[in-house]
């Protein structure tokens, strides 16, 4: 090319450049000194456009345009803010859908305000249309990292208004298919909490764990995640052949693993200093809040409902809960470490102990004949039909039946009329009061001890949410 | 010029080899492979990554200042390229202290990048990301001087001030410790990457940067990373064993990101200005005292 060529070139070019310099229309001016005076950003410009195009929409005059009034941006200059941060529903430590807008002040969290809802399917609504057996696989749903726990709470709710006890095989096998889900879910809540705090190797080694369960739940039920395994009247079929030999073996092997996890973090001079005396919470606050579960025995309060009021056989397994002293983030890890320990001996003794029988209820009228047995009895075909379209009356009354769920306590208030859908279904979830108390714990704190809070609180917003 | 440009082919090779070897090494301390199917054993995995970031569109510009956000990647890599040019030439023309110099003066031009892509991104994530890197990267240059300068003190005798080796040499393996985790903070790295604080910040200073201002950017980390890793082993061993040396406190590096659980930025602060800081100190005067 030649010279004059070239220069053309780039004198057109500068010029381009000079023209972007130029100040931008009125009302997108002041770019960079924005703190100083109102802008209106594209979204608000839009707004009133729509408003001054579509005069006769009924929601257009719900709308008011924001103006900018003159005089009223001269204080704004002197006014020194805090900064509000919205911890957005798309975050990696947000664990599920939490809108977390933060105040802060530097890196101090001034104030922090959860904003649920962003998962709410109308479970409970929904519930109260749907027969009991249609019913039990939205508490798969719930808290989606402990599954089998949830059914358990709802099949315990309605068998107590059924007025029925399930055989001791059944029981056997609730608790043993509860602890797995105590270990699945701990492993889930401490491994994304080390992710959160930033060791990312922890993660990794806990899910091979859930993964190696979650075949377990496969074989039993069909299903790697929402098994609707265990319901009212028992569990759904027995265990198949050779299970139990796998259990004994994957149990043998997992206290290597958690000693893995803990020689990586437990003695760990930098986790200890981003988890101790962060998010403490003394017993009297807990217990007002609400909480339950490992936030209430981290901070020394002996509260355990299988020791309580046990259910399912859990009065005849022998296991020790562990209690913490500060109420801080560091001793809730060891309790939750701990009882991982507990579960997996809990396994053992449920392996050992596990009698021989049926795993459902005898009565017909409530849990569904074996496919075999509708090719030759007619009644076994109308107890199958009937259940299957109509479902099982449940006697009229009101039951909360609560379980200690990983997570906390985890209750489910079950109303029936008589007919064969509930009336009403209230579940308690043991995220939604522990999220509650996210302002008190995380009052004070830096960001990043937030995202260790958030960690420790153990939310999975399916519950939450419902 | 030829050499100069090879020397930055080979650099750029290095570097995406070196992402590659990251990914390995995560996985496998992580009980995992890591990429496997591209290449033979996933050795074509880094030209797959560079072309993909290459091919993809870029996302909207709406609210970033454009000179600011376009300015600060190139010169990141500017800034790497330069780390590399000097290395090589001050092993053959400069004389060792002008080199340790140079290296200096172009960390502290490396926090402009990290302040200007932060700010320039106009999200309040990027923002903070941006100050605490910055910050992060000052605190650290004055640690990483003082510990260069105790090395030096090998080659320059004061008249007035005599020396003896012995004094000096105890502390060799804490000087050279407190090295490799000073060189960890000054790159926003491994235990200390706050203005990328994954998890806090959703990538601090870089969240609104696409394909190619992302690929500059990450370009010129893993460069210096790299670069740092090599000089620190030349510099403390010497020597061409002092090659393989930064090899291996490269590969420390990745090794660290994978054990330990981030600190926290006041921690980080005291650390550095509370214990390191009064260390290097004790251990640069001490011989004088003596």
């Amino acid at each position: 090319m030649s010279a004059t060529a070239l220069l053309r070139q780039a004198s057109s070019r500068l010029t381009q450049l000079a023209l972007l310099r130029q100040p931008l229309p009125a009302q997108q001016q002041c770019r960079r000194g924005y703190a100083e005076q109102y802008v209106a950003d594209r979204r608000t410009i839009d707004k009133q456009v729509m408003l001054a195009t579509h005069p006769d929409q009924k929601w257009a005059s719900k709308w008011e345009p924001f103006l900018p009034q003159t005089g009223a941006m001269e204080d704004r200059d002197k006014q020194v803010l805090n900064m509000t941060i919205n911890f957005g529903p798309q975050h990696p430590a947000a664990h599920g859908v939490l809108r977390l807008v933060l105040t802060l002040d530097g890196e101090t969290v001034v104030r922090a305000d959860p904003h649920i809802g962003l998962l709410h399917r109308a479970t409970e609504k929904l519930i109260e249309y749907k027969t009991y057996t249609q019913a039990l696989p939205y508490f798969d749903r719930l808290d989606y990292v402990s599954m089998m726990c949830n059914e358990q709470c709802f099949s315990l709710a309605v068998e107590r208004l059924l007025n029925i006890d399930v055989p001791p095989r059944a029981k056997w096998i609730r608790v043993l298919f509860g602890e797995l889900t105590r270990i699945m879910n701990h492993l889930m809540g401490i491994g994304t909490h080390a992710l959160d705090v930033g060791a990312m190797t922890p993660f990794f080694w806990m899910f091979e764990e859930r993964e190696k369960m979650m075949e377990f739940y496969e074989r039993v039920s069909g299903a790697r995640m929402h098994a609707a395994y265990v319901r009212p009247g028992g569990v759904d079929r027995d265990l198949p052949v050779g299970l139990l030999e796998d259990i004994y073996d994957w149990n043998k092997k997992f206290v290597q693993r958690i000693d893995e996890v803990d020689d990586l973090l437990t003695e760990n001079r930098i986790w200890v200093m981003r988890t101790k005396d962060i998010g403490v919470i003394s017993a009297e606050d807990a217990l007002n809040y609400g909480f339950s579960g490992v936030m209430l025995r981290g901070s020394g309060i002996c509260w355990d409902l299988r020791k309580s009021q046990p259910y399912d056989a859990y009065d005849q397994v022998e296991f020790d809960v562990p209690i913490g002293r500060n109420g801080d983030c560091y001793d809730r890890y060891l309790c939750r470490m701990e009882e991982m320990r507990q579960s997996q001996k809990i396994i053992e003794q449920c392996l050992n102990k596990l009698p021989p029988g049926e795993v459902k209820v005898d009565d017909r009228k409530i849990v569904p004949p074996r496919r075999a047995e509708l090719k030759e009895s007619m009644e076994a075909l109308i107890h199958h039909f009937k259940l299957f379209t109509e479902g099982y009356q449940v006697p009229p009354g009101a039951t909360y039946t609560a379980i200690e769920a990983p997570k906390g306590e985890f209750g489910v208030y079950l109303v029936s009329d008589g007919g064969n859908k509930p009336y009403r279904c209230k579940i308690k979830a043991p995220g939604f009061s522990h999220l509650a108390g996210l302002h008190k714990l995380g009052k004070g704190h830096m960001l990043a001890d937030i995202v260790a809070i958030i960690g420790t609180l153990d939310v999975v917003f399916g519950e939450v949410d419902r | 010029l030829v050499v100069g440009l090879l020397n930055l082919l080979i650099v750029f090779g290095g570097v995406a080899f070196y992402v590659l070897l990251e990914r390995k090494v995560l996985s496998y301390s992580q009980n995992r492979k890591g990429p496997n199917k591209v290449g033979v054993l996933g050795i074509l995995q880094s030209i797959a990554d560079a072309l993909k970031l290459l091919a993809k569109s870029f996302g909207s510009l709406l609210e970033v200042s454009l000179l600011e956000f376009f300015l600060f990647p190139f010169f990141s890599l500017l800034i790497m390229i330069n780390f590399w040019l000097f290395f090589t030439s001050f092993f053959s023309y400069y004389s060792i202290s002008l080199g340790v110099l140079i290296i200096i003066v172009l960390l502290s031009l490396g926090v402009y990048p990290v302040l200007g892509s932060g700010w320039g991104s106009n999200s309040k994530y990027s923002v903070i990301g941006a100050v605490r890197g910055a910050a992060q990267s000052i605190s650290y240059e004055v640690v990483l001087v003082f510990l260069l300068m105790w090395s030096l003190m090998f080659l320059f005798e004061k008249n007035n001030l005599v020396f003896s080796d012995v004094n000096l040499g105890i502390f060799f393996f804490l000087i050279f410790f407190l090295w490799v985790v000073s060189i960890l903070c000054e790159t926003n790295r491994a235990p200390f990457d706050f203005a990328e604080g994954e998890s806090e910040l959703v990538s601090g200073f870089n969240i609104e940067y696409g394909s190619f201002p992302f690929t500059l950017l990450f370009l010129s980390e893993y460069g210096v990373i790299l670069f740092l890793s090599v000089f620190s082993g030349v510099y403390f061993f010497g020597g061409v064993v002092g090659v393989f040396w930064g090899w291996f406190i490269s590969v420390i590096f990745l090794w660290v990101r994978s054990s330990f659980p981030r600190f926290r930025y006041d921690f980080l602060m005291s650390l550095c200005w509370g214990i390191f800081l009064p260390l290097t100190f004790v251990i640069f005067f001490i011989p004088n005292l003596i």
